[in-house]
């Protein structure tokens, strides 16, 4: 069933016809006020950008259909200023990222993390998960949740919003070197929530029996 | 498992060794156990809607503010000695009128006679090299100078429209005589086709003397009339010709502008 279900999120991208218009040619024709050329832009990217934002804000969904409004808003007033020889989704999830930001900065929603960088990285590797844990969507859920934001955006980005590095790096505005230690860091502190929260969930158990 | 696969090779592209990749993997397949909501069709739409409305929104207050825009700077541009001219020669067509004697024929009246030559002279003078100093900083602008020479005539048009109109309703409430519609009625129609049949002529000329003296001809011409040599040229001011001389305005103005658009891309071909 994981396999299923991750099989369904990481190739739940767009699948374009070939026959039809490309994300650039939709766009451009949107700079010039095609507005019937909008509704299939919207249709491609609606529902894995209110996924990113959804995970992005921890499983809150009245919040992300919010922040996917304000994205298209705010993609819809920008759009004059969108290059048509550079790839449209990049593009979109660079301004979503920063809607995300600055939704955080604003409402202080983000929950601290008190480990540093240099500190995971010093941490020993945690053990095997596959064996010990038994983990399920609120859990995971709430292991991304705690991640540092910028190794938050980046798990996202990459496992399921299946971008390649190249395009990480554009929509973060940072070089690819900078978008794999923050995957690394990112799957290595997520390794850490999920082995504590197993060790809680084992002492539990224990207790319970 | 293919997908495993993939996630591997993925992991060891961002973890640089298949070693680290081994030890992400388990993890990283705990990813998918967190499923994301799919929007409803209806959602989608109501999306669509909310962003059909805000280009709609978006479009017409930047055409709105363009063109305000391009008259604001218009102002500027256009020759001081127009505006002057043109009020000093409304009101001076008003003081005359109130000296004449009640009962004057309302065509013979010197606003009727003067708005549309007004109008016409002070078009005349917009197009053209000599006219237009600024031209070769509009011809690098994003706006078409077409459009920019297009909202210098509805600037000049306007300014004279509502001079006309000011006069007009001033014969009104001093003189009493006349009503303000039949009056503006008179002047209306053949002001707008002897302006736009100016700017055609400064458009195909180049030199606004020749657009401004081919005008003044043509209504002297209008004038004389009432005079039996000329009583055979078409009368301007007849109710019957105003819907001709609206579809004559319209079809010099339409061919004046496609004229100035060629002229257009020659110069910046010579540039």
């Amino acid at each position: 069933m994981v396999a299923d279900t991750f099989t369904m999120n990481i190739r739940s991208g767009p699948r374009h016809d070939l026959s039809a218009p490309t994300d650039a040619q939709l766009a451009r024709r949107v700079q010039r006020g095609h507005t019937s050329d909008l509704a299939p832009l919207v249709e491609r990217h609606h529902s894995p950008l209110l996924g990113f934002l959804y995970r992005l804000t921890g499983g809150d969904r009245p919040l992300a259909e919010d922040l996917t409004q304000e994205t298209f808003l705010r993609a819809l007033r920008s759009i004059q200023q969108y290059q048509t020889s550079r790839p449209f989704k990049p593009w979109l999830y660079a301004i979503a990222v920063n809607v995300a930001r600055d939704h955080f900065k604003r409402a202080e929603t983000r929950h601290a993390v008190t480990l540093t960088d240099d500190e995971l990285l010093a941490l020993p590797d945690p053990i095997d998960l596959e064996e010990t844990i038994e983990i399920d969507g609120p859990r995971l859920a709430l292991a991304i949740s705690a991640l540092p934001g910028q190794q938050r955006e980046a798990i996202l980005l990459r496992y399921y919003q299946d971008l390649s590095l190249a395009e990480m790096a554009s929509v973060l505005s940072i070089p690819i070197g900078t978008v794999k230690s923050r995957l690394s860091l990112g799957l290595r502190q997520l390794r850490l929530s999920l082995k504590d929260e197993a060790v809680c969930h084992t002492s539990m158990n224990s207790a319970r029996n | 498992m293919p997908h495993v696969d993939e996630l591997r090779a993925k992991l060891i592209e961002d973890a640089g060794s298949a070693a680290e990749a081994d030890r992400l993997l388990p993890a990283l397949r705990h990813l998918a156990d967190w499923p994301a909501p799919t929007p409803t069709a209806l959602e989608t739409d109501r999306l669509v809607q909310t962003l059909a409305a805000e280009l709609s929104a978006q479009r017409s207050s930047s055409i709105v503010s363009l063109m305000a825009g391009l008259l604001r700077a218009q102002l500027r541009v256009v020759q001081h000695e127009i505006w002057l001219a043109s009020a000093f020669v409304m009101t001076l067509g008003v003081l005359v009128t109130l000296t004449l004697q009640p009962g004057t024929s309302i065509e013979l009246l010197p606003v009727v006679l003067l708005a549309p030559l007004m109008a016409a002279l002070g078009i005349a003078f917009l197009y053209g090299p000599a006219a237009d100093p600024s031209l070769e900083i509009e011809l690098a602008t994003p706006a078409s100078p077409r459009l920019i020479v297009l909202m210098r005539l509805l600037l000049v048009f306007l300014f004279d429209l509502v001079l006309s109109l000011a006069g007009s309703a001033a014969l009104v409430v001093l003189q009493g005589s006349w009503s303000l519609w039949p009056l503006v009625a008179l002047w209306l129609a053949p002001m707008t086709f002897l302006a736009a049949l100016a700017f055609l002529l400064s458009v195909l000329f180049i030199d606004p003397l020749i657009s401004a003296l081919i005008c003044l001809v043509l209504w002297g011409l209008q004038v004389l009339r009432a005079f039996p040599p000329f009583a055979a040229f078409p009368d301007w001011l007849a109710s019957d010709l105003r819907p001709w001389l609206w579809l004559m305005a319209l079809l010099c103005v339409s061919v004046a502008l496609w004229l100035a658009g060629r002229e257009e891309r020659q110069l910046l071909k010579r540039i």
